[in-house]
């Protein structure tokens, strides 16, 4: 299989997953996807990691997506076209979905892609690389992050330790 | 008396610091009940994100997780910025790949089996002339247009179509503590779905080895070593078990399926990632 098959079959999913879970829209997350993928293969200077290369793509063209929405005075963090519930999901697990993306639109930008970054298996280093700080600050992104949503999650009676 | 701040502590449970602060710290946390307790609540902070990131992975579409073909869009540009050049490790793997190697790990100086290698002899020879064909090619396009990762060893791609399954969701067994000089701690997940690809990150700084092994597909586990990096594998189309072994020195490694935190190690202590109630199954390896 060619390599850029290979790339395209290891990275896809953790990236559709990345960009679902910071806009929690799935065709922004696909459109997204797939422009990162064309980008990749049309650079023209070298790759040395195409993952964090992708996943630092992604990261820039939502930013720029949402200050485009912010110029335009629409709401940059409601996905415009969000996914509609399965119909087998229960209203309990729909509130849930719901409360988890409140608490995770009260972040800052950077420190939800820093959160998201480490959840997605990213080193501190690459962390820093993808969202352009320098590594230093990232545990505390990540702490402050983890503080915030638990602050977030008291505002709606839960506990984030516990979800 | 010192105490460490967050940030200092959020960087000991994700294995980031160097290996003389993470002794001091780990020191300091012995001999600190109310550092331990915020080193604590931080790590729950963590379990309970990745449990909401599990939540919100619900609501994606499930047709992502199938065998999704190349799509064209991308196949035309790849005809027009010419053939990649890798360095010539991930070359050889490429050719061992072709050569009908059965297992999926990196196994460097293993045996391949011996069903394989009267049909390897042929593929052997025309993934050859594929890779002096490529070369050349890419001479004549000019210049390296792409380089593999040199420390992430590239999953191999299965030979045949990702069958089309749904990566199951995790369900909790319980923590799972390491036994200390054990030498390895084998973590079985069951049910991963043929053509995963499962990614495991340590973090401890440390040269491991990490194997994965198939229960059916071959009796010898494919290892190989890493440093402080991220390893890829893609696992076998026939397979119903996956264990993954970890060395009992490990302090923190994540091991994700198809960018899902499907375990985490922390501290030594092994947990799973709860989420949804069916699945991959978690438990110690017999």
């Amino acid at each position: 299989m060619p390599a850029w098959e290979e790339l395209y079959h290891e990275w896809r999913l953790p990236l559709l997953r990345y960009v679902h879970r910071l806009t929690r829209d799935p065709h922004l997350a696909e459109d997204v996807t797939h422009e990162a993928f064309l980008r990749l293969l049309r650079e023209q200077r070298e790759v040395r990691d195409p993952r964090a290369w992708l996943f630092r793509v992604c990261t820039n063209i939502i930013r720029d997506h949402a200050r485009r929405l912010a110029t335009e005075g629409r709401n940059p963090v409601l996905p415009e076209s969000p996914a509609p519930e399965p119909p087998d999901v229960t209203c309990e697990r729909a509130e849930v979905v719901s409360v988890v993306r409140s608490a995770l639109e009260r972040l800052t930008p950077r420190d939800r892609e820093a959160l998201l970054l480490r959840e997605s298996g990213f080193r501190y280093a690459e962390i820093a690389e993808v969202i352009g700080v320098r590594k230093e600050i990232v545990p505390a992104l990540i702490a402050r992050a983890l503080r915030r949503l638990q602050k977030s999650y008291d505002m709606e009676g839960r506990d984030v330790a516990s979800a | 008396m010192w105490h460490p701040h967050d940030t200092l502590l959020q960087a000991h449970l994700d294995g980031e610091l160097a290996p003389p602060e993470m002794r001091e710290l780990t020191r300091h946390l012995s001999a600190c009940e109310t550092c331990r307790r915020a080193s604590a609540e931080l790590a729950g902070l963590g379990y309970g994100f990745s449990e909401m990131v599990g939540e919100l992975d619900r609501a994606e579409p499930a047709e992502w997780r199938a065998a999704a073909p190349f799509p064209p869009s991308l196949a035309v540009a790849t005809r027009t910025t010419g053939l990649p050049r890798r360095p010539a490790r991930v070359q050889r793997l490429v050719l061992e790949h072709h050569a009908g190697a059965e297992r999926h790990g990196y196994p460097e100086g293993a045996e391949r089996p011996g069903r394989a290698r009267s049909f390897a002899a042929w593929r052997w020879a025309a993934a050859a002339l594929l890779m002096v064909t490529s070369v050349a090619a890419a001479a004549v396009v000019g210049g390296p247009l792409f380089h593999g990762p040199r420390s992430m060893p590239a999953a191999p791609a299965a030979e045949t179509p990702h069958p089309v399954a749904v990566l199951p969701a995790l369900r909790p067994a319980g923590a799972i503590a390491m036994a200390a000089g054990s030498g390895a701690v084998e973590v079985a997940l069951t049910g991963a779905a043929a053509g995963s690809r499962l990614h495991v990150t340590i973090g401890n700084g440390a040269e491991l080895t990490v194997s994965v092994r198939s229960d059916s597909a071959s009796p010898e586990p494919a290892r190989f070593r890493t440093g402080d990096a991220l390893i890829a594998v893609g696992l076998p189309s026939a397979l119903s078990l996956v264990e993954v072994e970890i060395p009992a020195t490990t302090r923190t490694a994540r091991v994700l399926v198809d960018g899902r935190l499907a375990v985490a190690v922390r501290d030594g202590i092994v947990t799973p990632a709860a989420a949804a109630a069916e699945g991959i199954a978690l438990a110690p390896a017999p």
